[in-house]
């Protein structure tokens, strides 16, 4: 697990899948050892910290550094459409980075995006990875407290796979019934 | 490996903002509520900049975000809801930065008027290097006070510069020149010798300290001395962290250094002023503008609580965890 304060916590996060998924796929080509103590892993640590801006680390860097590290992973960002899906994919064994507002979690006030991987979830809760609450980590988040400050950024979520997993995107639309029942009023 | 994930469609103006400021610049950034155009939609981009003081005596750190409005803008397309301009990344990047100097400057503007504060009682004479600038106005002082009374060929034949800086306390009202040209101190002056019981160094101080307070940006830009300029840039650069702390933070010599680096990053100075990062800081503290706390760095009570009321009026949140 990787400590992180400020911009840092998505790479953190990122770097935490890239090794949940070296450990889970050892088959795969690796050109990274197995040991998470090992500089290679520090030097990819920092070497997506490089592509952390004053504006945060843009989600196309960290497929150019997969990409570059030629590892066997690929990266989406995607705006899921429920938690329902969260769920599936941690069923699925594929660790979702969710991109949440903490802020509005915490306190109700809007703030930045922050980055956390969720590894498991019961009935109520979301259990989070959070590298900002370095020494404990877990964190349980609460399920409706946190699609709320979720949707805040639109639920976006990063999800890293091994390039050989064949992932389909159904797009639903979001908007609501509103503007479909206002053109069939005019219609009548 | 198959799997199926169901996402939104982007087809709201707000939603495709986000899928190009997230893939794009950053997840610092967020839209600021869409415009409708004629054609398209007009999203303002705004940015939450985090910045991380720590006081290394306590060993405490503190998360504080910015939250800057306007950095970019990003048109989408009603037609076909699909970004049809974007500020770059490179200009988010560069109008995030232009934000933060904004602040810099407030600190800074705010410093350089408490310099001027006689209460303060700042020992300017102790800023060897920054002196340098200020020669004429000093020895000039000196010798007024000295009931010397200098004429304006005098003046001349010291020094091209002389009468140019002398101008700064004759608007100040400190001097004036007489009809048969000789220049004298004025009551104002006077006034302030008897006040500060005779001492001429005090004296001399005190409107040092008027005429850095007040003519700070001339001084540099149009009468190119930029002597004091590492010290404000030093002092700005320790404060400015301690107002966002919220109270006097200590720190080491190379956490200060490393501190003025980000604060005036790309604001080069000329090489003739680039002292040794140590005796700035020696000589800022013999100055009564910062202090020693063992073996760190701190500021002054008094000039910090002039100081702290910036603090809110800066566009700052604290963030839930600091560790």
């Amino acid at each position: 697990m990787i400590k992180a304060t400020g911009n840092e916590c998505l790479v953190s996060s990122v770097t935490m899948v890239c090794m949940y998924w070296r450990k889970a796929r050892q088959n795969l080509s690796w050109n990274i050892p197995l040991d998470f103590d090992h500089e290679e892993w520090n030097d990819f640590y920092k070497k997506l910290l490089k592509y952390v801006r004053s504006s945060g680390l843009p989600h196309n860097n960290i497929r150019y550094v997969l990409r570059a590290l030629k590892f066997p992973l690929t990266a989406r960002l995607e705006f899921l459409q429920d938690a329902y899906n969260l769920r599936n994919l941690i069923e699925l064994k594929i660790p979702p980075i969710v991109l949440y507002d903490q802020r509005w979690f915490l306190r109700n006030v809007h703030g930045i995006a922050h980055a956390v991987v969720l590894v498991d979830h019961t009935n109520e809760m979301f259990v989070s990875v959070d590298p900002s609450l370095a020494e404990k980590y877990i964190y349980k988040l609460p399920k409706t407290d946190f699609e709320e400050a979720w949707e805040y950024k639109k639920n976006a979520t990063i999800i890293i796979y091994p390039k050989y997993y064949k992932p389909t995107i159904k797009k639903r639309p979001v908007r609501t019934l509103e503007p479909y029942l206002k053109r069939s009023k005019k219609v009548e | 490996m198959k799997f199926t994930v169901r996402v939104k469609k982007l087809d709201k103006p707000e939603l495709v903002a986000y899928d190009r400021i997230f893939k794009h610049y950053g997840t610092g950034c967020y839209p600021q509520t869409p415009q409708e155009k004629e054609d398209h939609w007009e999203v303002p981009v705004g940015a939450y900049f985090q910045s991380k003081i720590v006081n290394e005596k306590t060993n405490r750190e503190r998360i504080l975000t910015f939250n800057l409005q306007n950095v970019g803008e990003i048109l989408v397309k009603k037609s076909t809801m699909r970004v049809e301009r974007a500020t770059s990344l490179r200009t988010v990047g560069k109008n995030i930065f232009k934000e933060k100097t904004k602040i810099r400057q407030t600190v800074e503007k705010d410093l350089i008027k408490v310099f001027g504060d006689p209460d303060m009682e700042l020992r300017f004479s102790e800023l060897k290097y920054s002196f340098t600038g200020l020669q004429p106005i000093y020895r000039t002082l000196n010798l007024l006070l000295t009931e010397h009374r200098p004429t304006f060929d005098e003046v001349l034949m010291s020094g091209a510069h002389y009468p140019e800086q002398l101008e700064l306390i004759i608007d100040l009202g400190y001097a004036k020149y007489t009809k048969n040209n000789t220049l004298e101190p004025t009551n104002k002056l006077k006034d302030l010798f008897v006040k500060e019981k005779g001492n001429i160094e005090r004296t001399c101080e005190i409107v040092l300290g008027l005429v850095v307070s007040t003519f700070y940006y001339d001084l540099r830009k149009q009468m190119r001395i930029a002597q004091f300029v590492p010290y404000v840039r030093a002092s700005t650069a320790y404060y400015g962290d301690a107002i966002q702390f919220g109270k006097l933070i200590s720190v080491s010599e190379e956490r200060l250094q490393i501190n003025l680096r980000d604060y005036y990053k790309r604001a080069p100075l000329p090489p003739r002023v680039r002292y040794a990062f140590p005796v700035v800081v020696n000589e800022l503290v013999n100055a009564r503008i910062l202090a020693y706390d063992g073996d760190y760095i701190t500021g002054r009570e008094p000039l910090f609580e002039k100081l702290i009321d910036i603090r809110s009026e800066l566009p700052i949140r604290e963030e839930p965890f600091g560790s």
